[in-house]
């Protein structure tokens, strides 16, 4: 589903990803971990298409198609979805609003008819019923004045809605009670299925418990320097990144 | 500064006022006074008079003049006027009318604007043929072309007219003075509520183009005279779709009675080659509540000058505004609000959105006398550049002399939200969608203050075309 290439990227002139390569089949569940810096979430935001780092070298194919000639709308129309680590906020744009828009780019581009306010409202109030969600959220402007929890909650919210292909999440545990934690969690765990690659970049190892990934890999200065299962995590929580980085630092 | 040698009003250096343009006014002056009403052009006389001498001994304003920094309208120094006469063809409006926007749901839209009364002017001069009054229920009120109020209701014009505006220090106000012929008067009497709309409608008839070297002047001059207790809605909708190069210089004067409530929009949706150079001055008596909604789309340049004075205790304005600039227009607000006395309110909410090379003014006074303790004042402008030529200048003018008050202001002037933008584009939104949803979020909440249904459509529509 997703290939990524000896994938090099620049920010401002320096250099955050050198060379990583990783693949995302679909059905499995993938999660990336290492220290802050190392490049996590420089990578979940160039495969949304995030139009300020440059890809100096590499590829990233996502189902066959070349994803870095893709604009940000054209990679969400072919089932890319971005949990922001930041949700940004949006004063003045409601909710509902926003979200049926978002629903009707995508289908009009997958050429499938438009939904309608009544099978939308429908659609919404099933999910929202998923992460624990108060009604009242859809009319209030996008993440404007929501607490950390309830952006979050948004975004996994729109996940939901929106049925990616490939849905990245941006460190979406960061900062969760645990409350919030098992219903984010319970929201990707909902659409898991044989068709649906995630990506979940993470500090913690804890919503690993609750998001039980298939894959483990840990990056470090802008390589994947370690390929695991989940066990690697528990390992990881226990031991730290010394190791990793002591390992890389010899040029093992 | 933005210093464009191919916009249409270069910013030359300022040059001081020549003999030119007196001569050019002078002439226009002549023409607009041919009265044959010798009563009426007598207690006119002394004001035209007045306010020719000012507008003669200024001359055109110059980007040397402080509250003309931004906004060069050299140009008019050479051009030659003559009185629009509105002979060339009838300027058909009813693609116009009140809650009729566009093509979007007419029938709704004048169902939402409840029962209007038409005032129409072409090229400055009152249209019975074009205006519907059918609806208008007195009340005892008085709604009159001006051109007919000069004689019929003397008294009360002799006693208001031109108070409010002062000496000569509105270059163009002064102009209105010395030449205008027509506009409307209002009087609405103690405690009248009056449940029709006024909409006053400004078209201009095309003859400019039957002589391409002379600008069509018009001077419209309203009086509005609301008395205690009274209430009000009024619509001044500037809309001439008419080719050629017009100077639309209008002048209203609102008075408003203790505890009056004046409900005023101003609309400009003039085609591109319009001048537009308003002054409206306000008064407000003890509890009574103004509110002013200025919405300008249209035009080459549209500059507005307001000035509203708080003179009785209790009350309150609200001042919104929305300017929608394309191409190379220029938008420039003056607003005065002048605290006299304690325990007055001032609001004010002024948003521009500009595109291509448009420019933007906001110069914002709010004075507070020694003795108007406890006024409570907030003032805010924003603006969206949505290009890397638009250009708005914009400056908050504080002048607070009471030593307890509340007085806030704020300005901002941004380009689109990269984040927000990226944001909205990740869920699939597509770029030129996306750009129209931040700039209504943007626009949205002045849009919903104005607070009635036609208004906010006028100003949604102007919105929904910054990227068509």
């Amino acid at each position: 589903m997703l290939e990524i290439r000896n994938l090099h990227v620049e920010a401002d002139g320096n250099k955050i990803l050198n060379g990583l390569d990783l693949t995302v089949k679909a059905g499995d569940v993938h999660a990336i971990m290492g220290p802050n810096g190392s490049g996590k979430s420089t990578l979940a935001h160039v495969i949304a298409g995030r139009e300020e780092y440059e890809v100096t070298d590499g590829s990233i194919t996502f189902m066959g198609k070349d994803l870095l000639e893709m604009e940000p709308e054209e990679r969400a129309h072919a089932g890319v979805f971005l949990a922001f680590q930041y949700p940004v906020e949006i004063p003045g744009v409601n909710n509902t609003y926003f979200l049926k828009a978002a629903v009707n780019s995508v289908r009009k581009e997958q050429g499938l008819d438009e939904l309608d306010a009544v099978d939308f409202l429908k659609l919404v109030k099933e999910k929202l019923k998923v992460l624990h969600m108060e009604e009242s959220l859809l009319n209030r402007p996008v993440n404007d004045g929501f607490s950390g929890g309830e952006k979050k909650r948004n975004e996994i919210f729109q996940m939901a809605v929106l049925e990616p292909k490939l849905a990245i999440l941006d460190e979406t545990d960061s900062g969760l009670d645990i409350d919030a934690l098992k219903d984010v969690a319970n929201g990707v765990n909902a659409l898991r299925d044989e068709g649906r690659g995630f990506l979940v970049v993470t500090h913690y190892q804890r919503l690993l418990n609750y998001i039980v990934p298939d894959f483990v890999h840990v990056l470090y200065k802008g390589k994947i320097a370690r390929s695991g299962g989940k066990e690697l995590a528990l390992e990881l929580e226990e031991k730290g990144y010394s190791e990793i980085e002591e390992a890389a630092l010899s040029g093992k | 500064m933005n210093d464009r040698s191919d916009a249409t009003l270069t910013r030359e250096r300022p040059m001081s006022y020549d003999a030119r343009s007196a001569r050019n006014t002078s002439t226009v002056t002549k023409d607009a006074t041919l009265s044959t009403d010798t009563a009426t052009k007598d207690w006119t006389n002394d004001l035209r008079a007045r306010h020719r001498d000012a507008f003669e001994t200024q001359g055109v304003p110059t980007t040397k003049n402080e509250e003309w920094k931004y906004t060069n309208v050299r140009a008019i120094r050479d051009w030659e006027f003559k009185t629009a006469t509105g002979a060339v063809g009838v300027p058909s409006v009813s693609p116009f009318l009140l809650g009729n926007v566009g093509d979007s749901a007419a029938g709704d839209a004048d169902t939402n604007a409840g029962k209007v009364a038409r005032l129409v002017f072409v090229d400055g001069q009152f249209a019975p043929n074009l205006s519907d009054l059918s609806a208008w229920t007195d009340n005892g009120a008085r709604l009159a072309p001006m051109s007919e109020a000069l004689t019929t209701d003397r008294d009360e014009l002799e006693s208001r007219l031109g108070t409010l505006q002062g000496d000569g220090s509105y270059p163009f106000a002064s102009l209105n003075a010395a030449n205008f012929t027509d506009g409307v008067y209002l009087h609405v009497p103690k405690n009248a509520d009056v449940e029709t709309n006024i909409h006053i409608v400004h078209t201009a008839s095309g003859s400019a183009t039957t002589n391409n070297a002379a600008v069509n002047l018009s001077c419209p001059r309203s009086l509005f005279v609301i008395e205690e207790g009274a209430r009000v809605r009024i619509i001044e909708d500037y809309q001439a779709h008419a080719e050629g190069n017009y100077l639309v210089a209008p002048v209203t004067e609102v008075f408003v009675g203790a505890n009056a409530q004046v409900e005023h929009f101003k609309v400009n949706r003039d085609s591109g080659s319009v001048h537009h150079i308003a002054a409206t001055f306000a008064r407000l008596d003890r509890d009574s509540h103004f509110h002013t909604n200025n919405i300008s789309r249209g035009g080459k340049l549209v500059r507005n000058d307001l000035r509203v004075v708080l003179s009785g205790s209790g009350c309150e304005c609200v001042l919104n505004g929305l300017n929608v600039g394309h191409d190379q227009q220029l938008m420039d607000d003056h607003t005065e609000i002048v605290h006299e006395v304690a325990h007055c309110a001032s609001r004010e909410f002024y948003k521009s959105i500009l595109d291509d090379e448009a420019q933007g003014v906001f110069n914002g006074k709010v004075h507070v006398v020694q003795d108007a303790q406890k006024t409570d004042g907030i003032q805010s402008n924003n603006a969206l550049i949505l290009s890397d030529k638009a250009l708005m200048n914009t400056k908050p003018q504080l002048e607070i002399f009471a030593d307890d008050v509340r007085c806030t202001h704020g300005a901002t002037i941004g380009q689109l939200d990269e984040a927000a933008f990226f944001y909205l584009r990740s869920r699939g939104i597509p770029r030129r969608e996306a750009t129209k949803i931040l700039v209504q979020a943007f626009a949205g909440d002045v849009i919903e203050r104005m607070n009635y249904a036609p208004m906010e459509a006028i100003a949604q529509e102007a919105v929904s075309k910054v990227l068509s």
